[in-house]
């Protein structure tokens, strides 16, 4: 079983690996597969589940899945409130009261408790944060009310990807429990300045993107991706061929491909402020392959040192 | 890169009235109109200038300083006090004229800052932003060997520049941080991304489509160009690497308005 680490200020305990959902959201992918694994990270022990609130089938879906497990008491959801502004990239331009007014936050956590039916959510988070809205509009307010209503155990910020300076303010301020963000072998940015700042301040870190969406347990290089896929638009050709290249590189040190995997994992895992690795799974199989990497433990300081060579999103 | 110099940008005669001027930006596809400035060698204030341009990698926002004031305190702080009394308030003077004529093209109140950096950044392609109904930016550097860059909008392809600022726009605006901070060079910054360097040195990103479709502002101009709102498309441009070591003095005045 993996292994469940302190959850920054939540209380909560929470496992080591977060199953991420956005893989699952997929129309193409059949739903009662999207169950089984959902069940199956369950049964792995893997007690905290990453989920946009916007995402509605994949949020009937784990509603489901908790009561058929009767998980409802032992799984905690991290969710990721909807931004009522549709976000290209973050902006200070666009003030906190209308990117998450406090109504719309208590309305939308609400439902998703319904949804889901839990009592309480394991956190709600402000996504694409921007340090602006640390002291703008009523997100704090209310996330501190719901917080002490017991329908959230923890506030939670979520940073644009690479965005790591984003959080310094925020992190000190003490208002927030957690902080998610991308941290993987290629963006290793977090780890000089802000995951110390988390252990300082008891601030929980969810480290997101592990495997850079994947491309980190590229087989070969891939032509293209589903249509409904987000990555087909992410990875144009130029940025494709660069990080398969870059991808290939570290397999070729490491060994190979599966090994390479089991690195950039490991090493997610292996700074002590992160509390806990969220990735996306499609299938059991990747659950299971993905823990038993896991339980590898974190790398060894040597190994780390020579991953330092492969940072280039930062 | 190929500078398009067949067509010449916009140019708005000295002093032409705000109505003219804006009757040109709006006539252009471009959305970019040229206020030629006499060279930097004839200016009244080069001296000033020049001294500026010896204490680089500041910035001031005026807020609500006038630019007499402003310049003052900087001039006060960075060359001793009372230094280059008259060239200050002469280049106060030219500075409020552009202030108003950029307040005038929008009907509001015009911000205006000054900088002697170089923000990396500016080297890939992108449009200012705001969340007014409409914006203009002028924009003056003075001192820069090349001028800004313009293409039009439909020379980028969108949804790429989309993914490619997706990833890239944070790490730009680290980039910018690190110069600002510590002036170290942006090759070195940057060494271990050397294909999204080498974009940034010839201005070839993967999602321009044709790379003659690009248009200069003469060096030493002033130019204003539109800023993309909610209700309008701003104007994409960028800077030239020959500038990353020799920033100017660069006069940055934005003006916004909700009117209908």
């Amino acid at each position: 079983m993996i292994a469940h680490r302190p959850f920054g200020r939540t209380g909560l305990s929470v496992s080591a690996c977060t199953l991420g959902t956005s893989a699952l959201a997929a129309p193409t992918l059949d739903r009662r597969a999207a169950g089984r694994t959902i069940a199956r990270a369950i049964d792995c022990g893997i007690n905290s589940i990453e989920l946009d609130a916007r995402d509605g089938r994949t949020a009937d879906l784990l509603g489901e899945t908790i009561a058929r497990q009767n998980a409802g008491n032992r799984v905690h959801i991290l969710a990721r409130v909807t931004a009522r502004v549709p976000f290209e990239l973050p902006s200070p331009h666009v003030p906190a009261y209308q990117a998450y007014p406090g109504r719309h936050i208590r309305a939308e956590t609400e439902a998703l408790l319904r949804t889901l039916g839990v009592e309480r959510l394991g956190l709600q988070q402000i996504h694409a944060w921007c340090p602006e809205w640390l002291h703008e509009g009523d997100w704090l307010e209310t996330l501190r009310r719901l917080r002490e209503e017991g329908k959230i155990a923890g506030i939670g910020i979520s940073l644009w990807d690479h965005d790591i300076d984003a959080a310094a303010e925020a992190v000190a301020s003490g208002a927030i429990d957690t902080v998610q963000l991308m941290y993987n072998v290629f963006d290793p940015s977090a780890a000089t300045a802000l995951l110390p700042l988390c252990q300082r301040h008891g601030v929980g870190v969810i480290a997101r993107a592990p495997l850079y969406f994947g491309a980190l347990g590229w087989a070969g290089q891939p032509t293209g991706f589903a249509s409904n896929d987000w990555r087909g638009a992410y990875f144009y050709p130029a940025h494709r061929q660069e990080t398969y290249a870059r991808a290939q590189r570290l397999a070729h040190e490491a060994g190979d491909g599966s090994t390479a995997r089991e690195t950039a994992l490991r090493f997610a895992l292996s700074h002590p402020a992160v509390t806990t690795v969220a990735l996306g799974m499609r299938s059991p199989e990747q659950v299971e392959a993905n823990l038993a990497a896991l339980e590898h433990g974190p790398l060894l300081a040597a190994q780390l040192q020579s991953l330092t060579a492969h940072a280039w999103l930062c | 890169m190929i500078t398009n110099l067949a067509a010449p940008l916009p140019q708005s005669p000295p002093g032409a009235a705000a109505e003219a001027v804006r009757r040109l930006l709006d006539e252009t596809a471009l959305g970019i109109v040229e206020l030629p400035r006499p060279p930097l060698d004839t200016l009244p204030y080069r001296d000033f200038i020049a001294a500026l341009l010896g204490k680089p990698g500041f910035k001031l926002d005026f807020n609500r300083l006038t630019p007499h004031q402003a310049l003052a305190l900087v001039a006060d702080k960075l060359l001793g006090p009372g230094a280059f009394a008259a060239e200050r308030a002469m280049l106060a003077d030219d500075i409020t004229a552009l202030a108003q004529l950029t307040g005038e093209l929008t009907g509001g109140r015009p911000a205006i800052s000054i900088r002697t950096y170089f923000a990396p950044g500016d080297l890939v392609w992108h449009v200012d932003r705001v969340n007014e109904r409409a914006a203009l930016r002028l924009l003056w550097p003075i001192g820069r060997p090349a001028g800004m860059c313009v293409t039009p909008t439909a020379n980028i392809d969108a949804p790429l520049h989309r993914a490619y600022m997706r990833r890239e726009h944070p790490l730009l605006g680290r980039l910018d941080t690190r110069v600002m901070r510590t002036g170290a060079a942006v090759e070195a910054l940057w060494a271990h991304r050397p294909e999204q360097l080498a974009a940034m040195v010839s201005g070839d990103f993967p999602f321009l489509r044709d790379p003659a479709q690009i248009w200069e502002v003469t060096p030493g101009a002033a130019s204003i160009h539109r800023v993309e709102t909610p209700a309008q498309p701003g104007t994409m441009h960028r800077s030239s690497w020959t500038n990353r070591t020799s920033p100017g003095f660069q006069i940055v005045i934005t003006a916004t308005s909700d009117a209908p």
